[in-house]
């Protein structure tokens, strides 16, 4: 009895949706789906503050908001859903159609080659896609050696040996990615300004000089807070310091 | 004046007094006063970083102006104060003690309030504290007879309209007085659209009898309504300050001088300001049929509607202007841009909107045009569709829905490629115009607890073992069962002496019985058998070269592998052909006995 408590409690998160919240789900979808956007985004809203997160409904709360006219919100949501789940299609679609509808267009900073190809692979699957995948690799990896030592034939032996180290490096870099992307999911340091326009200071304290002026909808990355002053910057590598109460946290 | 005087001398030597201090005082220029009279009060507030003024309560007090904002910085002792004052000029409206309640600032992040203030209003004025003397100060009197001599009347041209349907409001002002100035009267038009009509400040007047007197009269306030909320609308009555011009009555000596009708000069009159209301109007707006068409668009009114193309034969990339107009009577600038259903080979482009819209006399009327640019990139016969207009015409009491004609359009195919994009415009604003987001997820996906972390958790770990575990158990597994087969072979090397002695015994009974064959095959076998065991290798695949090889690798003499194998070859012979046999049965026997006796000691 206990060993099949056990086996379900290892294979649990894999199989089990929240049943409450998947009928919240619907009937959110529904509202939606009736134009009635308002009520949507407060069922979603309540199956978030149940406790429960996931990728489809930041996305689904972020298109309800897009609906509304409130883009900022949309893209807050939209930003949330892909901390959340990685790149996917459907959200950077939306999320790059948003941000049309704001006022600010940054450039970012150019990145390396590798280095962007190695984040455009790391945000492919969320921390647990990755850790599943390399649970399964190493499986693999072990199931190629089992044959390397059951079988004589060197021939045989050789092969399964290549296999399996080859899995085994895939496992390893698995691992790596697993860890890259817990660390994304669980920093809380971007957001999305709110405010419709606020000017950016050069110092924490009201008197100081106004640097220059961000609209809502724009993300910034959060660094030290001083009361309630915080420093930011923008992806164009401008920094200076805005108010707490002018944007949300991704 | 003095009495700002003092308090600007109260407020310096308060605030040289305590120069660090932070405070927040109310200074009335009176606790006395008549009811006719103004009367300055003072708020004052001293120390740094000061804000968030929150005005008290005035209850019976109207508010003339203010507050007006002075600030002063006093630098003492090279400590740096700043102090505010606000000031209000205040009149009373009813007698007997009223009171200004307390007012809140911050200082330095600390609010601050100060105590309410009790003012005894009287019917007199207080002479020792009219410190102001300006043309609001006038005896109660006066303003009564003004009262009577001035009025303001509200009319609208339809106390019953329909929902939408347009009416006029007026304001006039009724008076037997000389009015010097007025306020521009605003009035509160909750659930009405309004435009309004510029009236010039000083109106032409006309002469009106109202109640057996004689008014000269004039309109200051007209504007177009569109009522928008059916049910029963009110237009609440204003407020209105007007300073009319009367002859002095103050008794001095010389009243009965400047009351001379013949010496008419200004300084026999003085200037009042004084309050009129006017009358609230009820407007029930009657709520339109519950038949509406499908395309209606909300306006009340008259109204013509086209829709013209200015070609109809045009070449792939040329621009077709199409121009749909109303025109008529009604609240033309609600009007909304018409929905075209093109062909998707014909790209369109927001239409821009022109506006003419005139008020003369008691109806608003004008025109709205829409203009749609219309691009086709395809040669072929297209239709621009019928548009519809419907709106509610309120002398018929019906809806009326106006059609356009369609309008056929021939495209032929341009000369030049180029033409068939737009120019001017980026090919990538285009693609996304009209394009919606991607639509919502219809599955959940796996819900995850928003606290718990996801990465190396014990579950990982555990799935990971999982297979480890069950790879070492194999790998233990794989080497108990190879060392087993090691004891088999061990055991069969031990035992292989006794076994070989026991077929030589054997042999021996068969050589006393004398059979030569049965002899020769246990010799032979004992030999083989002793190899087998002791090498491991199966008694199929034993032959005379794996027999060498064998026992070369257990550094046997060759000399005895050959004469082993020569004892073999002989047993062999002389099993199958008896007649070829060298040795006899007996000395055959001792050979074997001493062979294998050399072979044990040499085979380990």
């Amino acid at each position: 009895m206990k060993r099949i408590v056990i086996i379900i409690w290892i294979f649990l998160p894999l199989v089990m949706p929240a049943k409450n919240q998947s009928k919240l789900f619907e009937k959110a979808n529904h509202f939606y789906q009736t134009k009635n956007y308002e009520k949507a985004i407060k069922l979603y809203d309540s199956i978030i503050h149940s406790g429960y997160i996931s990728a489809p409904v930041y996305f689904n709360l972020g298109n309800a908001y897009f609906k509304l006219g409130k883009y900022p919100m949309a893209i807050l949501h939209y930003e949330k859903a892909k901390k959340l789940a990685g790149d996917q299609e459907d959200i950077d679609f939306n999320l790059r159609f948003s941000k049309q509808f704001i006022s600010d267009k940054i450039e970012p900073i150019p990145e390396l080659m590798l280095f962007r190809l190695w984040n455009q692979m790391v945000n492919k699957r969320s921390s647990e896609g990755w850790a599943i995948l390399g649970i399964i690799f190493f499986w693999i990896t072990l199931f190629f050696f089992s044959w390397m030592i059951l079988f004589r034939k060197i021939w045989i032996k050789k092969t399964n040996l290549a296999f399996g180290l080859l899995f085994f490096v895939l496992f390893i870099f698995t691992l790596v990615f697993s860890w890259k992307r817990a660390a994304i999911e669980s920093r809380y340091d971007y957001a999305i300004v709110m405010t419709p326009a606020t000017s950016v200071k050069s110092a924490p304290d009201d008197e100081s000089k106004e640097i220059f002026i961000i609209h809502q909808g724009i993300k910034i990355q959060l660094f030290e807070k001083v009361q309630d002053w915080q420093k930011i910057r923008l992806a164009d590598g401008k920094t200076g310091w805005i108010k707490i109460d002018d944007y949300l946290v991704i | 004046m003095y009495m700002r005087i003092i308090i600007l001398f109260l407020f310096v030597s308060f605030s040289y007094g305590k120069v660090w201090a932070q405070s927040f005082t109310v200074n009335p220029a009176a606790t006395k006063m008549g009811l006719n009279q103004n009367m300055q009060v003072d708020f004052v507030a001293e120390g740094s970083n000061i804000s968030e003024f929150k005005p008290p309560v005035f209850g019976a007090f109207n508010v003339l102006s203010g507050p007006r904002q002075s600030s002063m910085t006093t630098n003492f002792n090279g400590k740096i104060t700043e102090s505010y004052t606000f000031t209000y000029i205040l009149q009373p409206t009813v007698k007997g003690k009223l009171t200004i309640g307390a007012a809140s600032v911050k200082i330095n992040g600390k609010v601050y309030k100060t105590n309410p203030v009790t003012i005894e209003v009287t019917d007199a004025p207080q002479n020792q504290q009219s410190g102001r003397n300006n043309p609001q100060n006038q005896p109660n009197n006066q303003s009564v007879n003004v009262k009577d001599n001035i009025l303001i009347k509200a009319f609208v041209s339809n106390e019953n309209p329909y929902q939408g349907q347009q009416i006029i409001l007026i304001y006039k002002i009724y008076t037997a007085v000389q009015v010097v100035n007025y306020q521009r009267p605003i009035p509160k038009l909750d659930g009405f659209w309004v435009q309004q009509e510029n009236i010039p400040q000083s109106p032409q007047g006309s002469e009106e009898m109202l109640n057996g007197k004689k008014y000269t009269v004039a309109t200051i306030y007209k504007s177009y309504l569109f009522p928008q909320k059916d049910g029963e609308n009110i237009i609440k009555p204003i407020d209105m300050e007007i300073v009319v011009r009367v002859k002095s009555k103050r008794s001095s000596p010389f009243d009965d001088f400047f009351n001379n009708p013949f010496f008419d000069s200004p300084f026999g009159y003085e200037d009042i300001k004084t309050k009129v209301t006017s009358n609230a109007i009820k407007v029930r707006v009657k709520s339109l049929p519950t038949n509406k068409p499908p395309y209606f668009s909300g306006m009340t009114g008259n109204f013509n509607f086209s829709v013209k193309a200015d070609k109809t034969k045009v070449k792939t990339g040329e621009s077709i202007t199409l121009k749909a107009q109303v025109n008529g009577q009604g609240n033309i600038k609600l009007i909304e841009p018409f929905e075209l259903d093109l062909p998707a080979d014909i790209e369109k482009f927001e239409p821009t909107t022109k506006e003419n819209i005139s008020s003369t006399g008691d109806l608003v009327s004008g025109s709205k045009t829409f203009e749609y640019l219309l691009i086709p990139h395809k040669e072929g016969d297209y239709t621009i569709p019928s548009m519809s207009f419907s709106y509610f015409d309120p002398t018929k009491g019906r809806y009326i829905t106006l059609n356009s004609d369609e309008i056929p359009i021939s495209v032929a195919l341009g000369s030049d490629k180029y033409h068939t994009q737009p120019q001017g415009v980026e090919q990538s604003d285009i693609t996304f115009t009209g394009k919606d987001i991607q639509f919502i997820r219809l599955k959940p996906g796996i819900f995850k607890n928003s606290t718990e972390r996801y990465f190396l958790t014990i579950r990982y770990f555990v799935l990971l073992l999982i297979p480890l575990i069950l790879f070492v158990l194999l790998v233990i597994f794989k080497q108990k069962t190879d060392k087993d087969k090691q004891n088999i072979a061990l055991m069969k090397s031990r035992r292989a002496k006794i076994f070989a002695r026991k077929q030589l015994k054997e042999a021996g009974k068969f050589m006393k019985e004398n059979k030569a064959e049965a002899f020769y095959l246990s010799v032979s076998s004992a030999f083989n058998k002793y190899i087998c065991d002791k090498t491991g290798i199966p008694l199929s695949e034993l032959s005379k070269e794996k027999i060498r090889e064998e026992l070369m690798l257990r550094q046997v003499d060759e000399s005895l592998t050959a004469g082993l194998i020569a004892h073999l070859e002989d047993c062999e012979i002389a099993r199958y052909a008896p007649s070829g046999a060298v040795l006899s049965l007996k000395e055959m026997y001792e050979r074997s006995v001493e062979l294998l006796l050399i072979l044990e000691k040499q085979v380990k």
